[in-house]
């Protein structure tokens, strides 16, 4: 298993990829990993809140220390801006907004940020854009003390806009089929 | 030689209302831009009140004499109060939208 705690003390912004049939798994033990001791800001771009806290409750994930950015549930039915513990974004399209939101969370000085995934901004936005949010977003990051993993599947369908990523994150960790198996760039 | 009453001739006004009416296309642009984001709405109302403040002056500027005096001012002072209440709209819908992503901040704070 990466010590992706360790990683991030080193490297502030990681890449994560992740293989596509185990990344449920990948995202409850991550998630798991850094809810335990530390908080922790979560952007989804894949699932809904509700979908996320029945994976937790399911695999007795503690996610008290976690709020989350739910980028799907307003697609999908008629949801308030906020709840308790999520704040709802119109759609994962909507990079202003999603920008305007994690440069707000930042300065509360969350121990982690966890972006789910890149995979998902491909789909629903162009590639331009994408790397421009992309750049935006991380050097926000780093002007704050918040360390932040995003994760991409390693499909090759999204190559371009890895290789993109690639060059703004610190480091690129790749999970690979034997679990633990880590090839750093 | 511009008349005082109506505005005919006046170039500077004729500039404001072609500066006005490409402002009220770009803006329409950029909200087609934010499509399905939270700032969709706020970038159409401003376009529309950039519409109407544009039209307030189009009005005096063109119709003094075909629509009369009276008629003409109730069209620019109507279309010039519906302009400002939308660009109002549009601004309270971004601090709305900018307070609330700030109270949620705060409530996880506490």
């Amino acid at each position: 298993m990466v010590n992706l705690k360790k990683e991030l003390e080193d490297n502030q912004v990681i890449l994560l990829l992740m293989p596509g049939k185990e990344y449920n798994e990948d995202i409850v033990k991550n998630l798991k990993y850094f809810s335990s001791s530390s908080s922790v800001f979560y952007v989804t771009l894949n699932k809904t809140y509700s979908a996320l806290s029945e994976l937790c409750k399911k695999h007795k994930v503690k996610s008290d220390n976690v709020v989350f950015v739910d980028t799907i549930s307003k697609t999908i039915k008629k949801t308030p801006d906020q709840s308790k513990q999520v704040y709802y974004v119109s759609s994962p399209g909507a990079l202003t907004e999603i920008s305007l939101v994690v440069s707000k969370f930042l300065k509360h000085e969350f121990d982690y940020m966890i972006f789910d995934s890149l995979t998902n901004l491909a789909i629903y936005t162009k590639r331009a854009p994408v790397g421009k949010f992309l750049s935006s977003l991380i050097h926000k990051i780093k002007g704050t003390k918040t360390k932040a993993v995003f994760y991409a599947i390693s499909s090759g369908e999204n190559d371009e806009l890895i290789k993109q990523a690639e060059m703004f994150v610190d480091k690129v960790i790749v999970l690979g089929k034997n679990k633990g198996g880590e090839s750093d760039d | 030689m511009i008349n005082a009453l109506t505005f005919d001739g006046s170039i500077l006004l004729e500039i404001a209302i072609l500066l006005g009416l490409v402002t009220v296309v770009l803006t329409f642009i950029n909200s087609r831009k934010l499509k399905g984001e939270i700032f969709e709405k706020p970038f159409i109302y401003f376009a529309l009140g950039l519409l109407f403040g544009t039209f307030s002056l189009i009005a005096v500027t063109f119709f003094q004499g075909s629509w009369g005096a009276n008629t003409v001012s109730i069209v620019h002072d109507l279309s010039f109060i519906v302009g400002m209440g939308l660009l109002l709209l549009a601004s309270m819908q971004i601090a709305k939208f900018l307070k609330g992503v700030e109270s949620f901040g705060k409530n996880i704070e506490k």
